[in-house]
């Protein structure tokens, strides 16, 4: 086998340098302590799709909850006790059956980590990020997800100040299921949007 | 087409960045736009587009 990395080593680029000197000068100056980015990352690390599950279950059995989450994503999140680290507004974009929504930073790695956690490697690599913008439904289809063409592919891409999160549709035959069976159900991928629950859940009763 | 104006205003980061302080903080919208608009020859529904955030200066007002 031959699997590890032969990328030559290379002396860092302008924009590493600047990232290594800010890095360096944060703590130095006294504008950060290292205790706070060890636990920034620590938050970071333990935030997971569960959560992002769990608000779904809600919505769908909570109609009043639903119709705040649309109205305000952070502030209805903030009910479940799940709280913001950082600035953007969380907008929360419902599929419906003539609406399939879709999420994607073409510029970088947005993406709503207070809910999911930390993005898929291929989320923050280039072919999703150019391709789900221009070829979304040949996208989908490599995600094993096929959307009819009468419903419309709605992709929102997050920039600065937004981060997004699909409330996926539920799927028929759950009806009278507890909110922990419906959470189940959820994934990542259907809170992406690259997935949807009842084409990749065949399974339900 | 604008959809909606984003809640919280914020600076111009695009004049920050470069140490160029933006002033007043302006509002970012949700600029709805069909795909077909985007890509010539977009071979998938004439109903699928692109959502994202705008930032005023980036804008001009139609009428």
């Amino acid at each position: 086998m031959h699997s590890h990395d032969h990328t030559p080593i290379t002396a860092p680029g302008y924009y590493e340098v600047m990232e290594i000197a800010m890095r360096e000068l944060l703590p130095e100056k006294g504008l950060i302590r290292p205790a706070e980015i060890r636990r920034q990352t620590e938050v970071l690390d333990s935030r997971t799709p569960q959560l992002g599950a769990k608000v779904v279950a809600k919505a769908w059995l909570d109609s009043a909850f639903r119709a705040r989450l649309l109205q305000n994503g952070r502030t209805a999140c903030e009910e479940l006790g799940i709280t913001f680290y950082d600035d953007p507004e969380l907008i929360v974009l419902e599929n419906t059956r003539g609406v399939h929504n879709l999420i994607v930073c073409t510029l970088c790695s947005c993406y709503p980590r207070p809910v999911l956690g930390l993005p898929p490697g291929w989320y923050k690599q280039k072919p999703y990020r150019a391709r789900a913008v221009k070829q979304p439904r040949a996208v989908l289809a490599e995600f094993g997800t096929v959307i009819p063409d009468d419903v419309e592919i709605r992709i929102s891409d997050s920039t600065a100040a937004v981060r997004y999160l699909v409330l996926p549709l539920r799927p028929a035959g759950t009806e009278g299921w507890s909110e922990e069976e419906l959470a189940a159900l959820v994934t990542r991928d259907t809170m992406i949007g690259v997935a949807t629950i009842e084409q990749q859940s065949r399974r339900i009763p | 087409m604008v959809e909606a104006v984003i809640p919280t205003p914020a600076v111009n980061n695009e004049e920050e960045a470069f140490g160029r302080n933006a002033g007043m903080k302006r509002d970012y919208y949700r600029v709805a736009i069909p795909l077909t608009d985007l890509w010539s020859g977009y071979a998938g529904s004439p109903a699928d587009g692109l959502r994202i955030e705008v930032f005023e200066n980036l804008l001009e007002r139609t009428e």
